[in-house]
C-alpha cells in the first residue's frame, strides 16, 4: 500500500520570510538610490537587521524541512530494500537454472564412471 | 511474452536524469553553506570597529553537518531507487545470462540422457538419448519460461515500487523545492550583505589608492554577476525537481499500463531541465569564489 504523503503545512502557507525579503530588497534598492554616505549608512544598518531576521527564519525552516527529509528517508529506504529483495529473487532464478544444469552435469559424470 | 524494453529505456533515462538532479541538489547545499560563511566573514570585517569584536567569534552554518547529511542520505536513496528500477527493467544482460544458463542446462540434459539411457532403459523402456533438436527445444523452453517469469516479476515489481514510492517522491520534490526557495532567499541576503559592505568600504575610504579603489569596485560587479547566476541555478533546480516529480508519476502510470505516451513527454522535460542544470553548474564559477 502506498505510504501517506509527508507534507509540511507551512509549505503551502504564505511565508513571513518572503515578506521580510521584499522589505530587504526594497532597502537594497533604496541603498543604491541614496546619494549621500549618511543615508547609505542608515539604510545599510537597517538592511543588516532585516537580514538577521531572514537568517533566523531560513535556518528555522531548513531545520523543519530536515525533520521531513528524515521521515521520507525511512520510506525511501524501505522501498529500496524491497527492490533489492526482488532483484535478489530474480537473480536466484537464473542461478537456479545454472545450478540445475550443474547438477545434471555432475550426475552425468557419475554415470559415465559406471558404464 | 511480457516485454520490458520500453520501460527499460524509460527507467534508464529516469535514472540518469535523477542522478543529475541529485548531484546538483547536493552541490546547491554545499554552495549555500559556503556562501553563508563568506557573508559572515564579510560582515565581521565590516564590523571590525565594533566593541567586543573578536576574530574567534564562530560563524553559524546555514545548514549544520547533520542537516546536510539528512538531505544527502535521502537524495542518495532516491538515486539508488532510480538505479534499482533501471536495473530491474534492464533485460539485455539478464536475457544473456538466461540464454547461457538455459543452453547449458539443455546440453547437460542431453549428456545425461546419452550417458544414462543404456542403464535406464531397463527401468524406463521409453527413455532414449536426447537428440540435438530436442536439446535445443528444451533450452528454448527453459529460456522462454524463465523470461516470462522474470519479466513478469520485474514488471509487477516496478509497478508496485513506483506506486508505493510516488507519494514519497512527490513529498521529496516539494521539500527540495522548498529548500531551493529558502536557499534563493538566503543567497539574496548572503550576496547583498557583502556587496553593500564592500561598497561601504569604498564610500568610507575615498582616499585609498585609485588602483585599489578600481579593483574594489570591480569586485562589486563580479559579486553581483555571481548573485544572478546563483539565483538562476537555483531556479533551474526548482524546475528540474518539478519535472522529476511529474516524470515519476508518469513512470508509475506507464508501469501500471496507463498513459504510456505521457511518459516520453515528461521524461523529455526532465532530461531537458536536468541537462540545462548540469550545464549551469559546469559553466558558472562557484558562488563563493
Amino acid at each position: 500500500m502506498a505510504a501517506p504523503p509527508i507534507v509540511n503545512p507551512a509549505l503551502d502557507n504564505p511565508d513571513p520570510g518572503d515578506a521580510y525579503q521584499a522589505l530587504y530588497d526594497t532597502l537594497g534598492d533604496a541603498y543604491w538610490q541614496a546619494s549621500d554616505i549618511t543615508g547609505k549608512d542608515t539604510i545599510h544598518g537597517l538592511q543588516e537587521e532585516i537580514g538577521k531576521i531572514i537568517d533566523a527564519i531560513d535556518q528555522q525552516q531548513l531545520k523543519d524541512n530536515t525533520d521531513l527529509f528524515i521521515k521520507i528517508g525511512a520510506q525511501v529506504q524501505a522501498t529500496n530494500s524491497a527492490l533489492k529483495d526482488l532483484q535478489t529473487s530474480i537473480n536466484s532464478i537464473t542461478k537456479n537454472i545454472t545450478t540445475a544444469g550443474k547438477v545434471i552435469s555432475a550426475i552425468t559424470t557419475v554415470l559415465s564412471l559406471f558404464p | 511474452m511480457v516485454t520490458l524494453s520500453p520501460l527499460a529505456k524509460s527507467t534508464a533515462t529516469f535514472s540518469t536524469a535523477t542522478a543529475t538532479v541529485v548531484t546538483n541538489s547536493e552541490q546547491a547545499y554545499t554552495t549555500a553553506n559556503q556562501l553563508h560563511h563568506d557573508e559572515q566573514v564579510a560582515a565581521a570585517i565590516g564590523s571590525y570597529d565594533t566593541p567586543g569584536w573578536s576574530p574567534y567569534t564562530a560563524t553559524t552554518p546555514l545548514l549544520t553537518p547533520d542537516q546536510v547529511a539528512a538531505r544527502t542520505k535521502v537524495l542518495e536513496g532516491l538515486k539508488a531507487y532510480a538505479d534499482a528500477l533501471a536495473a530491474l527493467a534492464e533485460t539485455k544482460n539478464r536475457n544473456t545470462a538466461l540464454n547461457t544458463a538455459a543452453s547449458a542446462a539443455g546440453v547437460n540434459l542431453q549428456s545425461l540422457t546419452a550417458a544414462g539411457a543404456p542403464k535406464l532403459t531397463s527401468v524406463f523402456p521409453s527413455i532414449s538419448a536426447l537428440s540435438e533438436t530436442e536439446t535445443a527445444g528444451i533450452s528454448t523452453a527453459i529460456d522462454g519460461l524463465a523470461k516470462v517469469l522474470l519479466n513478469t516479476r520485474a514488471q509487477r515489481g516496478i509497478a508496485k515500487a513506483t506506486t508505493d514510492m510516488d507519494p514519497s517522491v512527490q513529498a521529496l520534490c516539494k521539500l527540495i523545492d522548498s529548500d531551493a526557495r529558502i536557499l534563493r532567499r538566503q543567497a539574496d541576503v548572503d550576496y547583498q550583505g557583502p556587496i553593500t559592505n564592500e561598497n561601504q568600504f569604498i564610500q568610507n575610504n575615498r582616499s585609498i589608492d585609485p588602483a585599489l579603489r578600481r579593483a574594489e569596485i570591480g569586485k562589486l560587479i563580479t559579486l553581483a554577476a555571481q548573485q544572478k547566476a546563483n539565483d538562476a541555478m537555483l531556479a533551474q533546480l526548482q524546475q528540474a525537481v518539478l519535472a522529476l516529480g511529474k516524470a515519476h508519476t508518469a513512470l508509475m502510470n506507464a508501469a501500471n499500463g496507463k498513459d504510456p505516451e505521457a511518459l516520453k513527454e515528461r521524461l523529455d522535460d526532465l532530461v531537458k531541465f536536468g541537462t540545462d542544470l548540469g550545464a549551469y553548474y559546469a559553466s558558472v564559477p562557484a558562488a563563493a569564489e
